[in-house]
Parts: C-alpha cells; structure tokens; sequence
C-alpha cells in the first residue's frame, strides 16, 4: 500500500516497459483462466438446482425470458414450468436437499430426456409463480435470460447449463477487477498475483460463480464499485469514475436488495472528494464545514440503525438495542451469562469460516469439523499477521487512510446490512438467514489484505508464503468440488 | 532462479504435505460406494410397508446398470437379522436372486444389505426389485412425502401402496474414493442429457485441476521475476 497516495500510481507500474506490461497481461490472463476452469467445473459438478435457492432462481430466470416479465411473489400457475419441474422430478435432485443419503439419478437420464420431449409447445412459459425469489430486483435474471435464449436447441438441461456459465463470466470478470484493484492499491507485480489468485481459487464464490444466482453478479458490481472507489481516493475525480460508481451503485440495488449496501461507501466517497477538492482550494471554512457533515452523517446513520432496531425488535427501543448489541457480540464471540441468545447458536464460525470456504450444494455439503477448526485457525492466524502488519506498518495506515477508510467503510457497510436483516428475521422466525456467500462483495478486500500482509513481508518472504498459501487455496477449491461431486454421484 | 526455485518448491511442499496428511487417507480407504437410490427414507415423514411372512413388495421400475452388485433396503427396528428375506431383481431379460450379506443398525432402523448376481450386462435395464420375508413379518421404511418421492412406488401383493420404499444401490464390494471419482465423469454427462460427453467432463476436470495447481504459482514466480528485474 506504499503507492496509494492521493493521485500517486505504483512507481512500479509508471517505469513498466511494454514487456512488462506484457507480461503482467499474460498473468492476468493465466488468473482469470483459472477462474473460469474452477467456475465451469462446479457448473457440471453441481446437481441440477442444486445450488442455494437455484430452483426459485432458475424458474424466475427462465419466466423472466419467457414472458419478460417477473413471476409472483405468492400467486400464479405453477411454481416451475412442466419442464423444469420434469427435470427436477426426473433426476430426484428435488429430494436430495437435506437428504445425505440420497444420490442423483442419473440412470434415469434416458427416461428425463423422453418425458422432456414429450411435452407440449409452449410448457417453458407457465412457471409464473408463486415463487420464492419474486421480490428480488430483475437485472440478473435479465442478463442470465440472454444466455437462456441464445442456448441452441432450447432443452431446458442445457439452458440451465447455459445459465450456469453467466455466473463463471462474472467470476472471471470479478478476478480481473480484484487484479485491477490491487494494481491501485499495492506496489509491484506479485502482490497483484495474490489478491487476484486467492479469489480465483476462493472454493465458495467458485461454487456461487457455477449455479443459477444473484450473488455472485453482486460479488462482480461490488468489487467494480471497490475499484471505482480506490481510483476516486487514490487519483482523483473524473467523469468516467464518477459515471462508473454511479451505474455501479444503481446496478447493486438493481440486483439484489441487499446491493444497497454500496450507498454507504459511495457517500464516504463523495464526502472525501467534496473535502479534498475544497481542501485544495484552500477553502479552509468549507473544509471544516465538510468534516462536520461527516461527522453529523455518521451521527445520523447511528440513530437511524438505532429507530429501524427498536421499530423491529418486541421490546422497548432500549432493551432492542440492548438484545441487538448482544446478538451481535453472541455473533463473533463467545457469550457471557448476561447476555441472552437470540436464535441458534450460530455466529462467526458458521458464516466466516464454514459458509464462507464450503458449505456447497444447498449449504448442505459441508466438510468434517475438523477441517473447518483447521481452516479457522489459518484464518485466526491470516488475522493476526494482519493485525500485526497494521501495527507494524502504522505510518503506512496513516498515511494511506483515505482507501484504508473507503475498504472499512464497505466492509461494515456490508456486515451492517446483514446483520441488520438477521436481527429482524430472527426476530420474525428465529432463522439468522446470514450465510458466507453474503460476503463475497468484499472479496476483493479479502484478496487484497492478503496481498498487502504478504507483500509487508521481508522481500524474500513474501512470494515464498504467497506461494504456500495459493497452494493451500487450490487444495481447498479442489477438495471442495470433490467433495461435491462425491455427495451428487458416488 | 533461485527465487522462482523457492517459490516453486515452497507450493510442492504445501502441496506434498495437504496431500499426505488430509487427502490421501480419505483417497485410498476403502468405502461403500453408492451408485444409485431410486428410494429415499423421507426428510420429515417416514412411512412403513409392513410385509408378512409370504407377502411381496415390488417396487416400481428401478434403473439396473453393470456397476450394481449390492442393494440396500431399510427395516424397522434394531437388530433385524434379514434371515429368510428373499431378494429378487427382474427386468428384461434380466433376473436375479439377491441375498442378505450385511445388517447394520441405522438409529431405529435396521438397514439390510443384500448382494445379488449375476451382474447387470446391458448398460441399463428398467428392472423390478422385489423383497419377500419368508420367517417373520417385517415392515419396511419409506416415504410418502411428496419432495422425497422419487420413481420407485411400491406394491404389495400387486396393490400400489403410494409409499416409496429407501433403496440404495451400491457396486460389489467397497471401492477407494480414488475408484470412484473415475466413474463420475460418466454420470455427469448423464444429467446433462447426454450434451456434455463423458471425455468432455473428464478434460475439464483435468484442467480445472492442473490450473487451479500448477497456473497462480506459474504467474506468482514470472510476476516476482518481473518485479526482481525492475528493482
């Protein structure tokens, strides 16, 4: 994070000479083919409709390119269209959710294929509810409806497979856009490899990447709205920039409620631009006056949160805030008797560890325990040597703490978000509803602080450690689509 | 060189020691391998078909493939020993007698593991399985909920019964995890409806692996190479 001064670019990249720059595209490229490898994989790994919620999701993708329009929230003529539900009941792959028993079955593939081209001219258009996914915003399921329509032959099998394959351009995009980022926000080639790496070998947006989802076009705008943001902070306004988090900001919301989250950073953003444009001007007064918006912003936000807990909660406001701080301290620590528990026992481990590295299929796949306390003592681990790199590199924090500020701000963003809708549904009908794929917006922030803890490392060190930890990456995205596969067909 | 050579030999190390401590004992044990389960027990509401000594259930067709040599079926109760329980397979052209080879319990359940032969030769033949207790009524173990229904539905004597009952098909003996991730590629190419041909999903595979291994620690070396030059 050296270079990531304001209007400053990586003195590595501003001496680059063509090979360099050859060189670096080559890489990026090799990054990015990794990504669409792992992304194309889980896309025929995973059981038809397998993925979280991927029958609500499918069936809304194919009504919205049939009739353009979205199905209904609790109404209409069918959840699933004849043919989708003949796939679905053909194969089982309905019964095989919460069911570890169960397989495929994929012996029955002849009699599915049969049975679909049997069935009547015009059967793909009369799913058009209820259905589960109705309220979600349509640009997704608009843009998963293209490939929908230009998959020749038109069986549904194949659209879906097609549908798929959306998801897996959009991780290949997302890994380019974390490279783009780091080049922004860190010195040097290498660090760029880690960032970039770590999220192309990620096992759960891999898997996110490969089903019919919202999430992982998400993932893909919220980390362009990161990069949009770093070049903001880092290099100053510009039209296209401001166009681009703009577009960025309204696509989120466009995708997904829970894509409002960007409004947040976008405001830290105009608010850092509006004060250094009118610190460079000398205009000492309105400078002071911006950072008393600021504060008064954050007032605001504060108390906001605090009427939408106590208009939620079954208390009174207090003891809301009160039940609202503790679950969020039960979430990410261990709970002292004076708390209560609200919901399950279920917190940290579940969503930054478990659900966040695996938890496959309909979050039903999942490795031993064992595995996961081994994968959450390496991230205990990963967040002590970021810590400690913080301390260590103190004046560095300080002087980079425009972007520094703009990650934390997504970040919590994002964690406030959830956390928020988490607290009202558990309230509702006690199900935290939070899972690790909700974090994949920051992904991008994910790869990037490690890039910046390995590159922090003695020059020596670094790419050595980088290298362990890719591996141990490739091993855990490996592991999981065997694991996969295991659970649907053997 | 020598920085690529450490960062080379710093991932095969990694790579060697995952391998060694967490993916080859779970490669090479042997385990039960599934290869089908046209009947579910139910997630919610499991439903019985009680059999008296003499009667038969049959189930609805069932997919036989060459790689099935075992059945599993579920009875009621702890510690049923399957003895005179006659297993019968019949399809076109294709009979078989199956017999009681193992019972484990399964929490309240007996599960009844019975080997039939000869081996399925076509590639796939529509069959019936039928289950026959000839010393002591036994009542099998099913569902009748809708989500877990699958193609099996069950008959006595001749009359629908509207319960599915749980069977799992598994190959001869217990094969290594190794054994069985070479056989998936085909079944995945069966739930693409046959657009995705075997040799297709097996290259992918095979790509997906070596990238995801050998690419990232490729680009760190060339990216730190690049880096060193320009310093």
């Amino acid at each position: 994070m050296s270079e990531a001064r304001e209007g400053g670019r990586s003195e590595v990249a501003a001496k680059s000479p063509k090979q360099t720059v050859n060189g670096s595209r080559l890489i990026l490229a090799a990054l990015v083919f990794v990504a669409l490898a792992q992304g194309a994989v889980w896309a025929v790994v995973t059981a038809p409709l397998n993925g979280p919620d991927e029958e609500a999701h499918a069936a809304y993708a194919q009504y919205f390119a049939e009739a353009g329009k979205r199905p209904s929230l609790a109404t209409g003529t069918g959840s699933l269209s004849p043919d989708l539900a003949s796939l679905l009941g053909g194969l089982g792959t309905a019964s095989l959710v919460g069911n570890p028993t169960g397989r495929i079955e994929w012996p029955a593939s002849s009699a599915v294929n049969k049975a679909l081209s049997q069935l009547p001219p015009g059967s793909s258009s009369t799913g058009s509810g209820p259905n589960a996914a109705a309220s979600y915003p349509p640009l997704y399921y608009g843009v998963v409806a293209i490939a929908y329509h230009l998959t020749p032959g038109g069986k549904i099998s194949d659209r879906l497979l097609a549908m798929r394959l959306v998801g897996v351009l959009l991780f290949g995009l997302t890994v380019a856009l974390v490279w783009m980022l780091a080049a922004v926000v860190l010195a040097g080639l290498w660090p760029r490899v880690i960032a970039a790496g770590l999220v192309a070998l990620q096992p759960k947006l891999a898997f996110t990447a490969g089903v019919i989802n919202p999430d992982i076009l998400i993932a893909t705008i919220a980390t362009g709205f990161i990069l949009a943001a770093a070049l903001i902070v880092c290099r100053g306004l510009n039209t296209k920039r401001v166009i681009a988090i703009l577009a960025l900001t309204a696509a989120a919301a466009a995708t997904h409620p829970r894509g409002y989250f960007l409004v947040l950073p976008l405001a830290f953003v105009a608010w850092y631009s509006a004060r250094r444009a009118l610190a460079s001007r000398d205009e000492r007064g309105w400078a002071a006056a911006a950072n008393a918006l600021g504060i008064l912003a954050v007032g605001a936000l504060v108390a906001g949160v605090a009427v939408l807990i106590g208009r939620w909660g079954n208390s009174t406001p207090a003891s809301d805030i009160r039940e609202f701080v503790s679950y969020i301290w039960n979430f990410y620590l261990p709970r002292p008797d004076f708390f209560t528990q609200l919901g399950p026992d279920y917190g940290y481990q579940q969503v930054f560890i478990q659900t966040f590295f695996s938890g496959f299929g309909q979050i039903d796949v999942l490795p031993s325990a064992g595995f996961v306390n081994l994968v959450q003592d390496g991230v205990m681990i990963a967040l002590i040597a970021l810590y400690s790199t913080v301390v260590a590199r103190w004046s560095t924090v300080r002087a980079n703490w425009p972007i520094i500020v703009t990650l934390i701000t997504v970040l919590v963003s994002m964690l406030l978000l959830v956390h928020l809708v988490s607290y009202r549904e558990l309230q509702n009908n006690g199900d935290p509803i939070i899972t690790g794929r909700y974090l994949f917006p920051a992904v991008g922030i994910y790869g990037l602080a490690a890039a910046w803890v390995m590159s922090s490392l003695p020059r020596r060190a670094g790419p050595v450690v980088g290298a362990c930890v890719l591996s141990i990456s490739a091993v855990l995205a490996l592991s999981g689509i065997g694991l996969t596969a295991l659970r649907f067909y053997g | 060189m020598a920085r690529a050579a450490a960062i080379i030999g710093a991932a095969v190390a990694t790579l060697a020691a995952c391998y060694l401590l967490t993916l080859a004992p779970v490669l090479n044990a042997p385990r039960e391998t599934i290869v089908s389960t046209p009947g579910l027990q139910g997630l919610n509401v499991l439903s019985l078909v009680p059999l008296r000594s003499g009667s038969k259930a049959c189930t609805g067709p069932v997919v036989l493939t060459p790689e099935m040599g075992r059945v599993r079926y579920l009875v009621l109760g702890p510690q049923v020993s399957g003895d005179g329980v006659s297993v019968t397979l019949t399809g076109a052209g294709y009979q078989s007698r199956g017999k009681v080879v193992a019972a484990a319990n399964a929490g309240p359940n007996t599960q009844l593991t019975a080997a039939f032969s000869p081996a399925v030769t076509a590639s796939a033949i529509p069959a019936t399985i039928c289950i026959k207790p000839t010393k002591e009524a036994l009542r099998l173990v099913g569902t009748d909920e809708p989500r877990s229904i699958r193609n099996a539905q069950t008959t006595v004597a001749g009359k629908p019964t509207a319960v599915d009952i749980a069977l799992t098909m598994l190959r001869p003996t217990d094969e290594s995890m190794r054994s069985v991730l070479a056989d998936i590629p085909a079944r995945i190419s069966a739930t693409t409806l046959g657009t995705l041909p075997t040799w297709a999903i097996s290259l992918l595979v095979a790509i997906a692996c070596l990238t995801a291994l050998l690419l990232p620690i490729a680009a760190l070396a060339w990216a730190d190479r690049i880096d060193g030059k320009q310093r």
